[in-house]
């Protein structure tokens, strides 16, 4: 499954808690109100744990955490590092 | 560091119903003795007697659980408000409240209706208070804080990036002549008509509480320079931390000699306020993973809801134990643990049955 998907998928079902039915992949995640502050540590937990990697602490800044793409292009880039 | 965060959350939450199961285990041991045992007679909890130093010590630890709160919340708004400007920073803060502020009018209201089952009454201004003040119940409290908080974070996040040191001085000096008005209460102390603008720091939360909402943005931006600083002083650290507690201890039973009570808050104190700081500020900078982390990040993950809802849960499932199962009324660690338990576990379950069926849309306005 791509980067993409899996994050919408976990976004979608465990972070957006009913507030919305859909998003899509340039949404604000944040402005927007669709996940709040502690969805960002949720998030990092789960590509923690998903993705098998830690996350560094100066990685976890607002441009990769704003969207679905944001946040993919991050963890795509990261991941080609890794192997 | 940011992973720390959600355990830190997590952690907070499972003190902060802890804190409020203590009030059960005094209650079952100071009135409801004769549950247990014929010849009943109520514990002094103003002489440190083993079990009050139990309670004490475990309460005082407790109680970092609204600071650590505050100090995730406060790295958490540095993090969302970092390069926004202040209308952007506006647009996701009237978002955020509004998932803060709805389902605490819900709870505050069932808490309301379940008092008045109870038999208690709530003329207008005491309902306005409610809601207002966060009053429906003890813990109600820090909503009303944190979302005043979030309405200054553009403006603190701003102060603290530009003059770090300034603002830390200017909030731990609020906290601090609001701790000394807590002094005046203490102690029976009226004032002098000089001092009588202290009055202002009194029952303010905001001002007793922002160091720590400061003090987490304060780690977001300067991570690396307070990680550095701290990092070569860990055994001083701990020297301070056990400095602070057992002196904090020995304040705990100097105040209730001087006031004749026998219990205090000791969370309003000056040298638990300072343990509690560096608490937070050990565990930010040597904390490690503990076991079990996984779980408790999930109980992080979802404190909110169980803030709102475990004082309800505690007092029904402490009731029912006084009707059902009075043995363990007498068995204070083990009556703590079950209402740790079910003060988590119910709103847990709560939150996922809402969570699976086609209540789902309403899911945010109920839990936050």
């Amino acid at each position: 499954m791509e980067t993409s998907t899996i994050l919408h998928n976990f976004i979608l079902d465990e972070l957006v808690k009913g507030r919305k039915k859909t998003i899509g992949d340039d949404d604000d995640l944040l402005a927007e109100g669709i996940i709040d502050s502690l969805g960002i540590l949720q998030l990092v937990a789960f590509i923690e744990e998903k993705f098998n990697f830690t996350v560094p602490d100066e990685d976890v800044v607002i441009e990769n955490f704003m969207s679905v793409n944001a946040l993919s292009k991050y963890l795509d880039q990261k991941l080609a590092t890794k192997h | 560091m940011t992973r720390k965060l959600l355990l830190l959350n997590g952690i907070a939450i499972i003190f902060a119903v802890y804190h409020h199961a203590i009030y059960w285990a005094i209650t079952a041991i100071n009135f409801w003795g004769h549950r247990f045992v014929s010849n009943a007679t109520p514990q002094l909890l103003s002489s440190p007697n083993l079990f009050a130093l139990f309670l004490r010590i475990t309460d005082q630890i407790g109680g970092v659980a609204v600071p650590a709160f505050l100090f995730v919340s406060g790295y958490l708004y540095g993090f969302s408000l970092n390069r926004q400007i202040i209308g952007q920073s506006y647009r996701f803060i009237l978002k955020r409240i509004y998932y803060l502020l709805i389902p605490y009018f819900v709870w505050s209201t069932l808490t309301v209706i379940f008092r008045i089952i109870e038999g208690e009454n709530y003329p207008l201004a005491r309902l306005i208070r409610v809601y207002l003040f966060g009053e429906a119940d003890g813990p109600f409290y820090y909503v009303p804080l944190i979302v005043q908080l979030i309405v200054l974070s553009p403006f603190l996040f701003r102060a603290a990036k530009k003059y770090p040191l300034l603002s830390i001085g200017f909030v731990f000096s609020f906290q601090l002549l609001s701790t000394i008005t807590w002094y005046f209460k203490m102690l029976n102390i009226t004032p002098l008509t000089p001092l009588i603008f202290f009055n202002i720091f009194k029952s303010s939360y905001l001002f007793s509480h922002s160091l720590w909402f400061l003090m987490g943005s304060l780690f977001f931006i300067y991570r690396e320079n307070i990680i550095t600083m701290i990092k070569p002083l860990q055994r001083w650290t701990w020297l301070l931390l056990i400095l602070l507690f057992i002196s904090s201890q020995i304040e705990f039973q100097l105040l209730i000699n001087a006031n004749g009570s026998n219990w205090l808050n000791t969370q309003s104190s000056i040298l638990t306020k300072g343990l509690y700081t560096l608490l937070i500020l050990a565990y930010a900078v040597f904390g490690e993973k503990i076991p079990s982390y996984q779980k408790i990040e999930y109980i992080g993950a979802n404190s909110y809801g169980i803030y709102l809802t475990h004082v309800i849960v505690i007092e029904i499932a402490a009731r029912l134990l006084y009707h059902i199962f009075p043995y363990l009324l007498g068995q204070t660690v083990i009556l703590l643990a079950v209402l740790v338990f079910m003060g988590i576990t119910i709103p847990l379950a709560l939150m996922n049955f809402s969570k699976k069926f086609s209540i789902k849309p309403l899911y945010s306005f109920m839990w936050g």
